[in-house]
């Protein structure tokens, strides 16, 4: 479907064909100025403020003053027991939000696409609104249906099969499954938005010379859709492989309640580095935990990215 | 299709006014070059403020209260600058904050170089801003002596002295409770009535020892089983001890009051073992809620519902008005320990002068005339006579006729946090005599040896921040009584210990004993 | 037309939707019922959908309380998620659609310094500064409007790759050679072509406009009254997460919370943080379907 314009215009000619090419789109460049003037004001000019993660900041000097003391600010990260944990729950919930969304959005969109009518709306907004709410109030919601005392579950359902109550907020194991589930609840109506565009977007007639081939219901998704969607998923993966040093602080911190008996299933980077740094506010270590995230994520990606263009060269992101 | 493109052009223009702002923008930022932003905008504001106003100071005061700026913030700016207007040549700005957000903005506008010309440390820490460098020297030049001698009078040189930092004064305390009753619980008294207690003493708080305080648990638990007899909070452990936990952290602290200077290990005391193991009894026999941990409804909240008979509290003269005013219901406070000035009471949350105060004499002077002007501290902490509160026959202070708590302009109660309490109203409810009586209160209150001593995590901050997070793993579980006090107290010191400890007990040992050498 | 797998296939996926949907409105329902509960009954026998006593007091509350704050901050609200997602689109579209022709010179590294932007920022502190000292944005609306918000790298790369498998090269060069321009072309032809991720950008700047809190509460610190209505509701939450936390450093923490709203009305906040999207959400819908097919069709 696009195919790549080659620029393979031998010897000088080539210079000559840049400057006209590059003529020719100065109304388009126009056009990207604002964009990028505003990357320029949100994203880097505050940019050299990352050194203060390798500084010992003091007000009075300022950032830019204050004297280095190189990678001190970042060995909280590591001396610590919790360094594994923080960073293997860090990841690990980050995999499987990118595996459980991804899929669970894919295939929300393929059945919305394919049913019609008033209820279509209905679900979609009705999938959506989870994202609307902070997440705050989505832990009292959690502890709603999770409460020792009063819960849904312990209450009703664990009732009803004539099970002993279990104490949720003090059994690690649990959250995983409970974290994941939340996080689905809440981004799956929001992802599977992309996928629908996506999807929509799609040449109908496919899939109509594909029924008329016989093609069954499942191999239309399987020959047709999927192979279609490739580009997108492969696109935001990559964006989340990104952002898998990151971890969302409230469904972290506010959803478990900031049980200290979950901590082993619960903690990430970013809720450690809270903790921790609460009772000091100390900014050069909050941003030194910024910069080892943002790099990690950085390097992950584009090893990522390499490894797609060389499979897919228009499905890489850069 | 024509409102579309109304639509469409619309937003272009937009889109244009907005790069065109940017790029001017831009501009500025290249000739600033990135380099001491915050010095260049500390400059502009100063200016500004110079030529503006003329003769007349302009400050900016900076406080927070538990639910942002009243409505009538501006109301009593303006009686306030009437007072030192033509005294001082003084006008202030107040900037309240909600207390959830004092600590970011302040770090902000201080990192920003945003003028501010006096603040409070409530919620914006005295120890972390001193280390951040946010804070002017007091000292320096004769500032207090020569124009804040009004405030050592009324404070007197030992408080103020116990809010040095290194040897370098950074911050003011202000006139309030220093003392803490230890060991406090509050008790609704219509449940203490149902069990045949025998409330007569009829002294303010009523002194107990802990096994009575069991034993009445017990019997209201007899009683009232449906109902939660106990509910801890993360301070309980702290209000039923008698340890100074040096720099506000529990890592490294003086037991037995803190008549000696010696840094122990909490964790591995006698104390907090018998801690654990009475609230795991009471957990056991199922005082506690089984939410306790998890629920954040305030104790008081629980206790106006009626689900809830006791819960922990500070004591001072006052505080059975206060909790009962807050529970709804009648409370009866016992106590067990003694009242206590622990090493960090009376610096908690001095009054400050910031590195980006325009003018550090007009600060101080204005700081002076808070702390000495009856007038204006009475506007500052209940608001304009007649129209927020009256006072009555009594010299007790009241709501105005027609205002009520929810509806007066003023009403932030947080008249503790103020400079000097103690040349305002007393408000009704309490006795005439609330202010002398709190000064007995701090003066015969047993005082730590370390006083005045204040610890700088700069060498530990790794250590700390680890074992901070440990403690916070195991807190609610171990002082709550949700496990084993036996097992659970031994795994957590053991993290502890792992995580760094014993490096943040040598170096308050360290710092502890330099301090004392120059004392 | 229908065959009896189609049948089969609408079947399941209506049984599969009507759990999701239940799933996912279930505790939203709870949090209208708990709003509309009795403080003392939430209190005393937890979250309920058949509460023991219904109340109006968390709203009446609400409204008696800070009446012209709340339709005030409604109204801030509205104005800043319509205004910042109109920009946001454009600025956004222009972006991606330059990014997205493949032989524009130097496309490669700008490509590059957007992407970097995703992972790299300077962080709280300078971020601020520089808003405040260069741009002095603090106190005004467009401390709401501008930090963040207005573009980000997610959406520029979503849209350039979907212009660039989307809409068919050949179409614009063709229109290109027919004589239109470029700035035609892509209003023509490359635009309504990608009606479905425009609408969706839209839709995503919408939500982030609307549920966003951080930039009211770094910006505006005397301006309270530009406050959205999420600023208000964050507002509660963060008090009282900083009294439940720090509560062994105040001795008075326990007076702060009692003047914190009880829970029913932090319920009833968060209930009118959604209500209006429930209310326009269906209108918004129906454009943005028929966006989606008008592109479809086309395409």
């Amino acid at each position: 479907m696009s195919r790549a314009k080659t620029a393979s215009v031998a010897g000088g000619g080539a210079k000559k064909m840049t400057l006209k090419r590059f003529k020719r789109y100065i109304p388009i460049y126009c056009l990207m100025l604002p964009g990028l003037l505003y990357l320029f004001i949100n994203n880097y000019m505050p940019l050299p403020g990352l050194s203060v993660a390798f500084k010992q900041y003091n007000a009075g000097k300022g950032i830019y003053k204050s004297p280095w003391i190189g990678l001190k600010n970042f060995t909280y990260l590591f001396t610590t027991d919790d360094a594994w944990v923080i960073t293997r729950n860090t990841i690990g919930y980050n995999l499987a939000f990118i595996v459980v969304n991804t899929v669970m959005a894919i295939l929300v969109a393929i059945i919305l696409s394919e049913l019609t009518g008033k209820v279509k709306k209905f679900y979609q907004s009705a999938i959506l609104l989870p994202n609307l709410i902070s997440s705050v109030i989505i832990g009292y919601l959690v502890f709603a249906f999770f409460s020792v005392e009063n819960g849904f579950i312990n209450n009703s359902i664990l009732k009803l099969f004539g099970k002993e109550a279990v104490s949720w907020y003090s059994e690690a194991k649990y959250w995983p499954f409970i974290l994941i589930f939340v996080s689905a609840w809440k981004t799956v109506g929001y992802n599977c938005i992309i996928y629908l565009a996506t999807l929509m977007g799609f040449d109908r007639s496919f899939y109509e010379s594909a029924q008329i081939d016989g093609a069954t219901k499942w191999q239309q998704i399987k020959y047709i859709t999927l192979p279609l969607l490739k580009p997108t998923i492969i696109m935001l993966t990559l964006m989340a492989i990104g952002r898998i040093f990151y971890s969302d602080f409230g469904l972290f911190y506010q959803v478990p309640m900031n049980q200290g008996a979950l901590y082993s299933t619960t903690n990430t980077i970013d809720t450690y580095v809270y903790r921790g740094l609460l009772q000091m506010g100390n900014i050069s270590m909050s941003a030194a935990a910024g910069v080892y995230q943002s790099v990690v994520g950085f390097i992950l990606v584009l090893a990522a990215n390499l490894i797609v263009r060389r499979i897919d060269k228009d499905s890489a992101l850069i | 299709m024509k409102k579309k493109m109304v639509a469409m052009l619309m937003a272009s223009v937009m889109a244009l006014s907005l790069c065109a702002c940017g790029g001017s923008g831009g501009g500025d930022a290249a000739q600033s070059g990135g380099d001491g932003g915050a010095e260049t905008a500390g400059g502009d504001s100063a200016a500004d403020n110079g030529g503006a106003s003329g003769e007349i100071t302009k400050l900016i005061v900076a406080f927070p209260t538990w639910t942002g700026a009243p409505a009538d913030t501006q109301k009593i700016q303006e009686a306030m600058n009437d007072i030192t207007r033509d005294k001082l040549g003084i006008e202030i700005e107040l900037q309240i904050s909600d207390y959830g957000s004092f600590n970011q903005s302040m770090t902000l506008a201080l990192s920003g170089g945003e003028q501010v010309d006096i603040v409070s440390t409530l919620g914006f820490t005295y120890a972390n801003a001193v280390q951040q460098g946010y804070l002017t020297d007091l000292e320096e030049n004769g500032l207090l002596s020569t124009y804040g001698s009004g405030i050592v009078d009324v404070m007197g040189q030992d408080n103020i002295d116990a809010c040095r930092v290194g040897g370098v004064l950074y911050g003011l305390p202000n006139n309030r409770d220093m003392a803490q009753g230890r060991g406090c619980a509050a008790v609704a008294t219509e449940y203490l009535e149902g069990i045949g207690y025998d409330l007569s003493g009829d002294s303010e708080i009523v002194r107990i020892s802990v096994d009575e305080l069991n034993d009445i648990y017990a019997q209201l638990h007899e009683k009232y089983p449906d109902k939660e007899v106990y509910r801890p909070s993360t301070s309980s452990m702290s209000q039923f001890s008698n340890v100074d936990s040096l720099g506000g952290s529990a890592f490294g602290v003086l037991l037995d009051n803190g008549k000696e200077l010696k840094v122990e290990n909490l964790f591995t005391s006698d104390f907090y073992k018998n801690y654990c193991g009475r609230i795991y009894d009471y957990n056991q026999k199922g005082y506690i809620s089984q939410d306790a941990a998890t629920d954040t409804t305030a104790a008081t909240e629980l206790v106006k519902a009626g689900t809830l008979m006791s819960y922990t509290t500070g004591g001072k003269p006052g505080s059975k008005a206060q909790e009962t005013n807050l529970c709804g219901r009648d409370m009866t406070i016992f106590q067990t320990m003694d009242n206590y000035v622990s090493s960090t009471s009376v610096a908690s949350f001095p009054w400050c002068i910031p590195i980006t105060a325009a003018n550090p004499e007009a600060s101080m002077k204005y700081l002076n005339e808070l702390y000495t002007n009856e007038e204006l501290a009475n506007v500052l902490a209940w608001g304009i006579e007649g129209e927020h509160y009256q006072v009555g026959e009594d010299g007790l202070a009241d709501f105005a006729d027609g205002v009520d708590a929810s509806t007066s302009g003023w009403n932030h109660s947080m008249g503790w946090l103020m400079p000097n309490q103690f040349i305002t109203h007393v408000w009704v409810g309490n006795s005439p005599t609330l202010w002398d009586e709190i000064q007995e209160f701090n003066e015969t209150a047993v005082v730590s040896a370390a006083s005045g001593f204040t610890f700088d995590t700069t060498n530990v901050a790794n250590e700390v921040t680890a074992v901070q997070n440990v403690y916070n793993e195991y807190q609610a579980s171990v002082e709550y009584g949700f496990v084993d006090p036996e097992t659970g107290i031994a795994e957590m010191n053991e993290k502890m210990m792992s995580a760094g400890l014993q490096k943040i007990i040598d170096e308050k040992q360290a710092q502890l004993d330099a301090w004392a050498a120059t004392k | 037309m229908k065959t009896r797998e189609d049948k089969i296939f609408n079947c399941i996926g209506h049984i599969v939707m009507i759990l999701l949907s239940l799933m996912a409105l279930v505790p939203i329902i709870l949090m209208f019922i708990s709003s509309l509960t009795d403080n003392a009954a939430l209190i005393q026998n937890g979250y309920s959908f058949l509460p023991e006593k219904w109340s109006t007091y968390a709203y009446e509350w609400v409204f008696t309380s800070n009446s012209s704050t709340i339709l005030r901050a409604y109204g801030i609200s509205i104005i800043l998620t319509t205004v910042g997602t109109t920009c946001s689109v454009l600025i956004t579209m222009c972006l991606a659609y330059g990014l997205s022709k493949r032989d524009l010179p130097g496309r490669q590294v700008l490509t590059f310094l957007v992407f970097f932007t995703m992972l790299f920022n300077g962080g709280l502190v300078p971020t601020y500064i520089n808003y405040t000292t260069v741009f002095h944005i603090k106190e005004t609306f467009w401390g709401l409007l501008i930090p963040s918000l207005l573009m980000n790298a997610f959406n520029v790369l979503l849209m350039k790759s979907y212009f660039m498998t989307g809409v068919p090269e050949e179409i614009l060069e063709a229109a290109y050679i027919d004589g239109a321009s470029e700035i035609t072309t892509m209003w023509k032809i490359a635009v309504p072509l990608s009606k479905p991720i425009i609408t969706t950008i839209a839709m995503f700047a919408g939500i982030a406009y609307w549920n966003d809190w951080n930039n009211g509460y770094i910006y505006l610190v005397k301006r309270t009254d530009l406050f959205s209505i999420q600023n208000l509701l964050n507002r509660l939450m963060q008090n009282i997460q900083a009294l439940t936390t720090n509560a062994s450093n105040v001795g008075n923490a326990g007076e702060g919370l009692a003047q914190i709203p009880s829970a029913t009305v932090r319920m009833a906040m968060a209930a009118m943080g959604i209500i209006p999207i429930i209310i326009i959400y269906p209108f918004i819908q129906k454009n943005f379907v028929k966006g989606i097919t008008l592109g479809g069709v086309k395409g």
